[in-house]
Order: structure tokens, then C-alpha cells, then sequence
């Protein structure tokens, strides 16, 4: 399984790289406007925290620390699940599931390989670690093996719980086609604009509610305060514990959904966003 | 219904089976008044549409079978229930062996399917990165798809644009690499919705010939739905014809001919504006002195008729033979029920 696993990302890798030189101009105006896109959702943040040298708690460089964290998960998630598997939605309102059905492999597989465009999208994800390592450099945090494999693991779960998020709502599609064909920009929207808010300052319920139902702040916040020792290193367990929960919950409806789709069949077929 | 004899090249086994299987779908139905629409939102009026209605068949390995209907007459929700996109409200399915949809994946690694309107292919990528994608995904040993690949290419005529973007391609060529993209896995059941749809002539014929190579040479089993009567009489040997969810033939293409393809119009041109009254023929219209009559020529032979008709009286003679397709068309319009 792990041999296809790496079989199926070396060809996406291999046919990522193709498009790049078939296109170079295209590819580079891509690149290019994914990362101003994404720095300009962090540039705020950073303005006030350098302006006011720092916010609720945390240092200018933790902040940024923080905010090179989201930028990071932004970009593994552009790395690896584009062509709309992380807006999940659009593939199942559009009736583009069928495709999906018809490979002989199990729809997981699927969905965690055929996103896969480490050189198209790897621009944020470069850039995300570039402004960890700075922060880094730049704050009393010791750098070691321990950091540096925490900091994967998080990575990994925040990912999980963005993408776990996005199916959730992309869920709806299986029900509603049209009505949530694009419900998953909107949640991406969501994500965008809040991942890189810290709420040291916020309301308990609203933090709770942050963490919880709305987990835009298990993007970045709450995992970068850990790994940074703002709060207690337990709380990364507790992370991994409702990523995991979370993911396995969303996996349950998805599911439940997908039976839908093939018990009643998709009434609409689009082929926009398929394959290109 | 009928049932005729089955023809084509098959081995005795069956490759799929349908048994009383009925699929129906729930049909929102929506107000065109504010206050119906605001009725519509609490209390929706769902009507219940039988898309296949306790339909039974079965196809024997190496069959070609041609499925054919009017729209809506059940051809796709057929396919997509022996491809596993769709499971039966009640009834069952049975393709090599397997319940598609339960036994997805071991399935589809022996199944290739085509809609015609759909690709598989990658569209910003070159045709054989997709060949090559295909490979991976679907498991092809080296040997057997450099042999595979080779081969289609050759059959299917595609060596001028493999290196070509998909984007690029006509409709015919994309259909073509689309058929080769389902083949390369040596599928033992092949399923084509529409695989001719808005091609030329010259495409069609290309596929159509190619389709029957395979059958003979592979004894693969292809079922196939096509809106044209032509295309499907040319690969296929045995139809089954579908009205609103129910088989209405099934049976060779031959016997179905026979059925229907007795229908001429007869035209005569007499040196008379008056029509003459001829035995087996029914009188239609006339225009000046050309007169249209409907024969059944089966039943009464158009030299039998003529035999009685004074040679003096005859300026002309005409006789044309309706398209296959109309003649079903009328078939459908007069209620096949006539010749359960």
C-alpha cells in the first residue's frame, strides 16, 4: 500500500513538473500570485504586531513564528491537495465523484494522492518555512531534533484538522449539489482570514468555540504557543488527541455521504476544475 | 416481450446480470408562484420517477450488446449501475462475478468504461502521460502495457498525437484516446455510454470497426448505448430496447428488422389525379397525379400489388424504405405493447 502510495505521488509529481515546463509564464504568474495571495493574508497581523510590538502575549518573532506556521499549512495543503480535493465540494457537486469511483483503488487513496503538485504548489509551503526558520532564529526557543519533529507532527495534525474542516462542510454537497458545489471556498475563506489571528485576547467562549466547532484556531494558534512554551506541552497532546477524533469523525460522515452519492447518484454532471 | 435468439460471439458464461432490479429517483417538483415556491420550501411535492422497473437481462462473456432507448428511458442509470456508480433500490447486479459497488475496487480493475461526454484523460498533459498515469494507478505490469499501449495506438490510429496536449485534440481523437485510456488494462467488460456521440462519420466508423476487432480477437464483453440506430447495429448483435424504465425487445437486430423493416411508402405517379385503390396498400395523401400509399411489404409483397395495377395507368414507381431509427421512433409512438 505505501509502494503505491509513493508510485501514485511520484507520477502526480512527474506530470506537476510537465505542466511547469510546458507552461513556464503560466506557471510562474501561479506561483507567484499563491504567495503574494498568502503573504497578504498574514502582512495585517504583522503591521500590528511590529507597530505594537507584539499582541495578547506574544513577542513580535513568536507572533511571526505563529504566522510562518500557518503559511506552512496553507502550503502543504497546496502541495498536496489541489485539483480540488481540498475543496471537496466542487468534485462532488459536480458529479466528478463518478471518476473517482471508477479507479480500482479505495477512495482515500485516491484523495490523498491525486492533489498531489509538489512544484506548482510549493511556493507558500518554501516560503512558510523560510518565515519559521527566521522566527526561530530569532526567538530563545531551543532548535533541536525534538522541536524541529514536534513541529512536523503539528504541521501534519493542523493539516488534518483544516482538511477534516473543509470535508465536513463539503459533506453537503453529497445532499445539495448545487446549493454547495462551492461551500468550500467559503470555508477556505474562513481559514484565510482568521488562521492568523492570535487569541491570547479573546473571549472564553469564543476561544473554546475557536477550538472547538469552528477550529480556526488549531490552524496555527494553538499548536504555535505550544511549540513555542507559551503554554503547556500537554496541549500538544491534546491537539493530536481532537485532530485525530476530528478526522475520524469527519471520515464517518463523509462516508455516510459518499453511500448517498452512490445510493441516489449524482443528477448533475460539470467536468470544470477535472484533471486540469 | 420478446425474446429472440441471442447472437454474437459468446463463450456460454455470463459476464452480467440484472436481476428485477428497479431504481427510482425522487423528482423535486417546483411552484412557479411565490407562494407555491414558499409552500416547496417546507413541504416539498416529491414525485417519484421509475427509472428502471424490475428490469431483468443478462449478458454472456463476449457479447456485444447494444442498449437503446429513447432519453430518459433508463440507458445511463443501466450503465451506471453494472459500473458501480449507482446501486439498485431493489433487485440485484451482477458483473463478473461481483456486486459492483460492494466489490469496487477488484472490480473495476477488470471492468474499462466510457462516457462519451465525460474524459478520463488529463487535460493539460500530453496523451501518453495519461496512458502512463493510467499504468500506475491501474497496476499494468511493463510488459504487458508497453504491449497493450502499442497495440492501441496502432489500432486506433493515435501515433500523429500522442505527444499532444489533450486540450488540443478534436472530439474524435479525444474519444479515440479516451477508448484507449479504458483499454489498456485489458478490461474483460467494456462499457460505452454514448462512446459515438457529435463525431463524424469517419470517427465513428474508425471506433465501430475497431470495437468489433477487439471483441472478436479478445472476447471481451462490450455493452454499448448509443441514440444511433446505425452505429449500434453495426457493433452489436443483440439489442435491448428500453420504454419509460421497461424492456420492450430484447433480441437479435435481424428479428427486430424483421418486425418493423417491413414498412415501405409507395409512391405512384399515374396519368390520373384520381388515386388508384390497391389491395394491401393504405392510401395516404396525393399531390397532382402522385399518390403516396403506407405498405406493409412483408405482408403484401410490392410486385404482388403492382401485379394488379393496368401497366397503362403507371407513369412511375417509387418505393422507400423508412431509417431504422424512425421506424422505432414510430414503434415507440404506436406503443410497442402491439408486438409484446
Amino acid at each position: 500500500m505505501v509502494r503505491k502510495i509513493l508510485s501514485l505521488w511520484s507520477i502526480y509529481a512527474r506530470m506537476d513538473l510537465l505542466w511547469l515546463l510546458k507552461d513556464f509564464n503560466n506557471f510562474i504568474l501561479y506561483v507567484t500570485t499563491d504567495i503574494v495571495i498568502n503573504f497578504a493574508s498574514i502582512t495585517g497581523i504583522w503591521l500590528i504586531a511590529a507597530r505594537f510590538n507584539g499582541i495578547g502575549g506574544m513577542s513580535i518573532y513568536q507572533l511571526l513564528f505563529m504566522l510562518g506556521y500557518s503559511l506552512t499549512v496553507g502550503g502543504v495543503i497546496n502541495s498536496f491537495f489541489s485539483f480540488n480535493v481540498y475543496f471537496i465540494s466542487r468534485k462532488i457537486g459536480r458529479g466528478q465523484m463518478d471518476h473517482v469511483l471508477i479507479m480500482p483503488q479505495p477512495v482515500w487513496m485516491t484523495l490523498l494522492t491525486e492533489g498531489f503538485t509538489p512544484v506548482s504548489g510549493s511556493g507558500v509551503l518554501f516560503s512558510g518555512l523560510g518565515v519559521m526558520a527566521f522566527a526561530l532564529s530569532r526567538i530563545d526557543n531551543p532548535v533541536n531534533a525534538a522541536l524541529i519533529a514536534t513541529l512536523a507532527v503539528c504541521i501534519v495534525l493542523s493539516t488534518a484538522i483544516s482538511l477534516a474542516f473543509s470535508f465536513l462542510w463539503g459533506s453537503l454537497a453529497f445532499y445539495s449539489p448545487v446549493g454547495a458545489e462551492e461551500i468550500c471556498s467559503s470555508v477556505d475563506s474562513f481559514f484565510t482570514s482568521l488562521r492568523s489571528f492570535p487569541l491570547n485576547g479573546v473571549g472564553t467562549v469564543s476561544k473554546y468555540l475557536m477550538l472547538s466547532v469552528l477550529p480556526v484556531g488549531l490552524y496555527a494558534w494553538y499548536p504555535a504557543t505550544a511549540l513555542m512554551g507559551l503554554s503547556s506541552s500537554g496541549h500538544i497532546l491534546l491537539f493530536a488527541v481532537i485532530a485525530l477524533a476530528y478526522t475520524g469523525i469527519v471520515m464517518m460522515i463523509f462516508r455516510k455521504g459518499l453511500q448517498h452519492y452512490v445510493k441516489n447518484g449524482a443528477n448533475r454532471y460539470n467536468d470544470r476544475g477535472h484533471r486540469r | 416481450m420478446l425474446k429472440m435468439e441471442r447472437t454474437g460471439t459468446t463463450t456460454g458464461a455470463t459476464a452480467v446480470s440484472l436481476d428485477a432490479v428497479t431504481k427510482i429517483f425522487g423528482q423535486k417538483i417546483r411552484k412557479s408562484t411565490i407562494m407555491g415556491s414558499l409552500k416547496s420550501m417546507i413541504r416539498p411535492t416529491v414525485v417519484k420517477v421509475r427509472a428502471l422497473d424490475n428490469i431483468s437481462f443478462t449478458v454472456k462473456l463476449g457479447e456485444i450488446l447494444a442498449y437503446a432507448g429513447a432519453n430518459g428511458a433508463g440507458k445511463s442509470t443501466t450503465i451506471k449501475l453494472v459500473s458501480g456508480l449507482l446501486s439498485p433500490d431493489s433487485g440485484k447486479v451482477t458483473a463478473l462475478a461481483m456486486d459492483p459497488v460492494r466489490n469496487r475496487v477488484r472490480y473495476m480493475q477488470r471492468t474499462g468504461v466510457v462516457f462519451g461526454q465525460r474524459t478520463e484523460l488529463w487535460w493539460d498533459q500530453p496523451v501518453i502521460t495519461s496512458f502512463d498515469w493510467k499504468k500506475v494507478v491501474w497496476n499494468i505490469k511493463d510488459e504487458p502495457y508497453r504491449r497493450m499501449r502499442d497495440e492501441l495506438i496502432d489500432l486506433l490510429d493515435m501515433a500523429a498525437f500522442l505527444n499532444t496536449h489533450v486540450r488540443e485534440l478534436s472530439l474524435g481523437q479525444r474519444m479515440r484516446a479516451d477508448l484507449a485510456m479504458a483499454l489498456l488494462h485489458e478490461p474483460e467488460l467494456l462499457l460505452l455510454d454514448e462512446p459515438t456521440i457529435g463525431m463524424d462519420v469517419l470517427a465513428k466508423r474508425q471506433i465501430i470497426g475497431f470495437l468489433k476487432e477487439l471483441n472478436r480477437k479478445n472476447k471481451m464483453t462490450v455493452i454499448v448505448t448509443s441514440h444511433d440506430m446505425d452505429d449500434l447495429m453495426e457493433i452489436a448483435g443483440r439489442i435491448i430496447l428500453l420504454d419509460k424504465g421497461q424492456i420492450t425487445y430484447d433480441g437479435s437486430f435481424d428479428r427486430l428488422r424483421a418486425l418493423i423493416g417491413g414498412q415501405r411508402t409507395l409512391i405512384l405517379t399515374t396519368k390520373s389525379i384520381t388515386p388508384l385503390e390497391l389491395d394491401g396498400a393504405v392510401y395516404e395523401k396525393s399531390e397532382g397525379n402522385r399518390h403516396w400509399y403506407k405498405v406493409d411489404a412483408e405482408k403484401y409483397p410490392i410486385a404482388l400489388i403492382l401485379h394488379k395495377v393496368p401497366a397503362e395507368a403507371l407513369t412511375d414507381v417509387e418505393s422507400l424504405r423508412p431509417p431504422f431509427e424512425e421506424q422505432i421512433a414510430e414503434l415507440y409512438r404506436s406503443n410497442f405493447g402491439a408486438i409484446k
